[in-house]
């Protein structure tokens, strides 16, 4: 602390930020560029789009507040110095989705289902101000007042609800995109385009949490009622045998993962005294809790990954006196191995870790080390197996010789489920000794090959810890009867002695 | 209010008004280690209050004692005898119970950079040194348009499209992505400060700061001196955020 503070001294004295601050009006009317190469807009848009997307962003806008919206006026002008200011860079200044941003985002900006976060932040008034402005870009279709949706009566979640929810889902078919058990991994998968040809992936239905049109249960049946304008997903509001299906289906989906996720800062391993099976389905794991590790893609070194395929693993791990075994869990909608003709690469994860405990808090660089301090990787691939390697570097992996690890995978309905086993102790010193009751690094990468995803192309943690916790002991349990038995003798005493003296 | 008088009573509720401002009136929270020193001070500090004369001390201890000893405090006298030694077991089960947590990362939020840095082969000074693009008024606002591209494709998906760095990557990372909204951040460093730490990145960052974990690219590979100057210009329009300036010598 009293380092940092006198090191900034050292740096430039007192900060004088504060009288440099600008006006509110100048802050507002400095975004507003009449460069002309501000868009790299190529010709104007077709009105049937220019449609498609007006009613699209307006929607987004209008959100979750579906039942109250439209009611309330804008003012046009005023939204188009936000929309200026916190739009335009994506969704380009004439609303046609050419922002500079457009190549990189997957899906594109106009599309705005799942690329686009929130804009909760900006006041409601900015908000509507918005919606004023967005139909001026396209007055015809606002000529007249929307029709309002009227979702049937709510349906509380129950069995049968979901029951019900489950048959409905085979019998409109959504497995055809979303997948048997939801995970996106559907036979239509591959043909799916948005309204301007741009291929989309479906929503992973077991994520309710990455929903990003909301996972309460009326956001739920709201977009099976409607659609979701500009992509495939339709309306089922006819399609289904009663409208309060849509709320059976709702409930059903909402059944398939959870609304929050709690990620792990720490994976922790399990002391067991039994065999550690190698089926990834066993009973076993099921009785060890998953640590949820969070990845994201790797943007450093080209090839970049903007737009990564997998973005949670979960780890169970286990050890015994001689052996060490991770179970990972991760989805990943198709199953694929190194393929020229179709361009695709072995699907593959790995764990990382330096190559030997080291004092202090020093580690190689995340990305799988650099020339001068190197990683040890646990790496499986599919088709291939596990090995051991090392790496200094994304582009610098080397396996090492005598690989002593395992490895058995099951792959189901888009999701991969693998255990990798490895004794605890390496005689080589080039790998890893795990040390119970010790914090070593570890990070994780994986490559969704039928994704395109090979090399840099990856999604990737940045370095967690990993404990192998010691055995139970009965200290828990003896500690403190201990505890209060002197604590209730001391205070026997005190009353005594009190007493005695009184 | 009778009760207020006593001696006794005083001392327990100073000692749990400072617990209350200490644990709830602090924010961010105070670590807990803190907590329990300052609590330690505050009930030193009483116990001098309460023992300033030998009346004050005997009024003090008296109820401590009468529980001990009077005959019609007998009920209170066994209930503590059961309820302390429970509290305390408990106290004890969750600590011996507990799991281990990651141990909490240590590094210093800004550092000094260096004097000077290698940018793309040529040495630039960092001490002193003022964005360039300020001095050419006329095309600012041509200036942080570019800019605003130039952050668009590049730090969105970490610092996110409101720069409050909540972009897509940010809830993986340790360190976060910087937040350019907070007043924390980018308003109270120099352009210059900036700069270097858009050219170098994570992996130039010194020890102190774990450069081995900060996902930030070294992005003098990516972009050139201007464009990065034009990026800065960007960050502050964009926040409503103003540098802060070098001192000048006096």
């Amino acid at each position: 602390m009293r380092a940092r503070v006198h090191r900034r001294g050292a740096w430039g004295g007192q900060p004088c930020s504060t009288t440099l601050a600008p006006t509110r009006e100048a802050s507002l009317t400095v975004g507003h560029s009449g460069h002309p190469d501000y868009t790299g807009l190529a010709g104007s848009p077709s009105p049937a789009r220019r449609f498609a997307l007006v009613a699209l962003i307006v929607l987004v806008f209008v959100g979750a507040g579906i039942g109250a919206a439209f009611a309330q006026a804008g003012d046009a002008q005023a939204g188009k110095l936000v929309y200026e200011r916190k739009c335009a860079l994506c969704h380009g200044e004439k609303g046609d989705g050419k922002g500079p941003a457009a190549e990189l985002l997957v899906p594109k900006p106009r599309d705005f289902t799942t690329a686009m976060p929130s804009w909760a932040v900006l006041p409601e008034k900015d908000r509507w101000n918005l919606v004023a402005h967005l139909k001026t870009l396209a007055p015809d279709t606002f000529k007249e007042a929307p029709k309002k949706l009227e979702l049937p009566k709510e349906v509380a979640s129950s069995p049968e609800s979901i029951r019900r929810g489950k048959e409905m889902y085979e019998a409109i078919e959504c497995n055809k995109c979303h997948g048997t058990d939801g995970r996106a991994d559907g036979p239509s998968r591959p043909e799916l385009k948005d309204d301007w040809g741009n291929a989309i992936a479906p929503a992973n239905l077991t994520m309710p949490w990455r929903f990003r049109g909301g996972s309460a249960p009326v956001d739920v049946a709201t977009r099976l009622a409607n659609g979701v304008v500009g992509t495939p997903m339709p309306s089922f509001i006819d399609s289904v045998e009663k409208p309060e299906d849509v709320w059976h289906l709702a409930n059903y989906i909402l059944s398939l993962g959870p609304r929050t996720l709690t990620y792990a800062t720490l994976v922790s391993v399990t002391n067991v005294s039994d065999a550690i099976p190698d089926d990834p389905d066993a009973a076993f794991w099921k009785a060890i809790a998953p640590n949820h590790i969070a990845l994201l893609g790797q943007v450093i070194v080209d090839p970049r990954n903007f737009n990564p395929s997998i973005d949670l693993v979960s780890v169970r791990a286990v050890y015994h006196d001689k052996e060490i075994a991770f179970h990972l869990t991760w989805d990943d909608p198709t199953q694929s191995v190194e393929d020229a003709a179709k361009k695709t690469y072995a699907d593959a994860i790995s764990l990382q870790f330096p190559p030997q405990p080291r004092p202090g808090p020093e580690r190689p660089y995340f990305l799988m080390g650099d020339a001068s301090d190197g990683v040890y990787l646990l790496r499986w691939q599919n088709g291939k197996g596990v090995t051991e390697a090392a790496a200094n570097g994304p582009t610098k992996i080397a396996p090492l010789a005598g690989s002593e690890a395992t490895a058995k995978a099951v792959y189901v309905n888009g999701q991969y489920r693998l255990v990798i086993k490895r004794p605890l102790a390496s005689k080589q010193p080039d790998r890893l000794t795990f040390q119970p009751a010790v914090f070593t690094p570890v990070a994780f990468q994986a490559w969704d090959g039928g994704a395109g995803e090979t090399g840099t192309k990856m999604s990737l943690t940045s370095w967690y810890y990993l404990r192998l916790e010691e055995p139970q002991s009965n200290r828990r349990f003896v500690v403190p009867p201990v505890v209060a038995i002197l604590t209730f003798a001391a205070l026997l005493l005190v009353v005594r002695v009190a007493n005695r003296r009184a | 209010m009778n009760f207020l008088r006593s001696r006794f009573v005083q001392a327990v509720l100073i000692l749990i008004a400072a617990f209350v401002v200490l644990r709830f009136g602090i924010r961010p929270p105070a670590p807990w280690s803190v907590v329990q020193l300052y609590m330690t001070i505050v009930l030193l500090a009483v116990l001098i209050y309460v023992s300033a004369d030998s009346d004050s001390w005997r009024e003090f201890v008296h109820p401590i004692r009468s529980t001990l000893v009077e005959p019609d405090k007998r009920h209170v006298r066994l209930a503590l005898l059961v309820v302390v030694p429970l509290l305390l077991g408990y106290y004890a089960y969750t600590q011996a119970a507990a799991r281990p947590q990651a141990p909490p990362e240590l590094r210093a939020v800004h550092p000094a950079p260096p004097a000077a840095i290698q940018f793309r082969g040529k040495e630039l000074t960092i001490q002193g040194l003022d964005n360039p693009l300020r001095k050419d008024q006329a095309n600012l606002k041509k200036n942080i348009a570019a800019g605003g591209e130039i952050y668009i494709r590049n730090c969105v998906y970490c610092h996110g499209d409101n720069l409050d760095g909540k972009g897509h990557f940010a809830y993986g990372f340790n360190p976060p992505p910087a937040n350019f909204q907070d007043p924390g951040t980018i308003a109270m460093l120099q352009e210059a400060y900036l700069f270097w730490r858009i050219a170098k990145g994570g992996p130039g960052l010194p020890k102190e700061s774990t450069p081995w974990n900060s996902a930030m690219p070294p992005w003098e590979d990516r972009l050139d001196e201007q464009q990065i100057w034009q990026v800065i210009v960007y960050l502050y329009d964009a926040t409503g955020q103003a540098p802060r300036r070098w001192e000048t010598e006096h």
